[in-house]
């Protein structure tokens, strides 16, 4: 914990703003409203995120944000800390994320089935392989926010499962047993779920960054090419 | 690692390295086996890839937000954190009513079979033959014939073709002197047989006499 705290005139401790989140949490577990606001500000853009991704809506996501924390105070004497509070939090933000998708169920342009693949069956994964332009040096290629605009595009149109999926993987970093938990379905239709999820994604990119323009050598384009490139 | 029948295994247990799902000696196996196979090498890293694009696209939508609607967010979360707080602990629950609150499920039915043998015991009451809490009867008084639902369901008795007079409930006593002034009986015109200092002691209808004043 770096910072230094103090007492306030009451008594009370001062928990400073870069306390670590099991200090904030205990703090704010004895009622400390400013130490759990502390967590808020921490966490609200992550959240927030987690909440986007899933409903690809932002004042359904700031709705969830705001849902979540209520949530998280009220059961906050219950968080024994066996998880990370973060973990914790993101947990709170799937399940209610998944329940606003449960009752708002809505049909989209594109809804994709846990089996349907887009290029012949699931041996032929190299077909969907991304462009070697992002591949090797992602942190570059990011740079870049057409790419950005089109992984976000590709991610509209994954069903709501898929897209949950992705979510509570590659953004929240959940195991396939808590993604199970949050869905109501077993480990094994998580893995199937996330496989195609993410075949179906691979190819909703690759069509959109085969009509970006080639990076040029002056923006680092060298920088992008990698030996992993595929053909 | 369970497979889901419809990935083909590798992918499954590349996958499955992947997202750090294998155990130790399953994964130090697939991280060989990758070592061995390009093309594995290339499924994974272009995961790696999906992962990070995936991730800084949320993060930059994210970071679109002004913190100005954060900050209402947080108005909001604590003007509702208020109001729990304001709101009165409700005081621990008495042994009473844990029991009723635990015999919840059974209110309802337990509601609808007192209303029932309520209405049977009622039915019951009235059909008795003998009638429960009925006030003492005084002799002087005559009863009112009210009927009851078991007079009403019985059979009608026949009646009698002529109720016995009072007269034939007594015996006749010794003729003695008597003096009288008048009777009147019933509107009709009677004598008496029998009479004490000023007890009549019975009285009977005398069809022949004619007036109600007569020496006996």
């Amino acid at each position: 914990m770096g910072g230094l705290g103090g007492r306030r005139k009451d008594g009370t401790f001062v928990v400073p703003t870069d306390a670590d989140d099991h200090t904030l949490v205990e703090a704010a577990k004895s009622g400390d409203r400013r130490a759990f606001q502390l967590l808020f500000e921490r966490y609200e853009r992550k959240v927030y995120a987690v909440a986007h991704g899933f409903l690809r809506n932002p004042e359904d996501a700031l709705d969830v944000v705001q849902d979540a924390f209520i949530k998280v105070y009220r059961y906050l004497p219950n968080f024994e800390g066996q998880s990370s509070f973060y973990t914790w939090l993101y947990r709170i933000t799937a399940n209610l994320c998944i329940d606003h998708l449960r009752r708002n169920t809505r049909k989209k342009d594109v809804e994709f089935d846990d089996r349907i693949r887009h290029d012949g069956d699931a041996e032929s994964s190299p077909v969907d392989a991304l462009p070697a332009s992002i591949l090797g040096s992602p942190g570059e290629a990011v740079e870049n926010k057409e790419i950005l605009a089109a992984v976000e595009d590709s991610l509209k149109y994954l069903s709501d499962k898929h897209r949950a999926v992705i979510v509570m993987r590659e953004l929240q970093g959940l195991s396939y047993a808590d993604m199970a938990k949050a869905m109501g379905c077993s480990k094994g239709t998580i893995m199937s779920r996330l496989f195609h999820a993410r075949r179906n994604m691979q190819k909703l990119l690759r069509e959109r960054l085969e009509h970006l323009p080639e990076p040029s050598e002056d923006d680092g384009a060298e920088g992008l090419q990698t030996e992993a490139a595929l053909p | 690692m369970n497979h889901d029948s419809d990935i083909p295994t590798q992918a499954a247990d590349l996958q499955a390295f992947f997202d750090g799902e294998l155990d130790e000696a399953s994964a130090e196996r697939m991280a060989e086996t990758i070592d061995r196979d390009p093309e594995l090498r290339q499924h994974l890293d272009q995961m790696a890839v999906m992962r990070d694009l995936v991730g800084r696209s949320m993060e930059m939508r994210a970071a679109e937000v002004p913190r100005a609607r954060f900050e209402q967010i947080w108005d909001e979360i604590d003007r509702s954190i208020s109001q729990d707080a304001s709101r009165p602990t409700a005081a621990p629950a008495s042994f009473w009513q844990r029991v009723w609150a635990a015999f919840q499920p059974f209110r309802m039915p337990a509601l609808a079979a007192a209303g029932a043998a309520a209405v049977a015991l009622v039915a019951l009451q009235m059909g008795s033959p003998e009638p429960v809490n009925e006030p003492p009867t005084v002799a002087s008084v005559p009863k009112t014939a009210e009927p009851t639902p078991r007079d009403v369901q019985a059979p009608a008795p026949t009646p009698a073709p002529n109720p016995p007079a009072i007269a034939e409930s007594f015996p006749s006593p010794p003729a003695a002197e008597a003096e009288i002034h008048g009777i009147e009986f019933g509107g009709k015109q009677g004598r008496i047989s029998q009479t004490g200092v000023v007890t009549v002691l019975y009285v009977e209808e005398d069809t022949s006499a004619q007036k109600s004043e007569r020496s006996l």
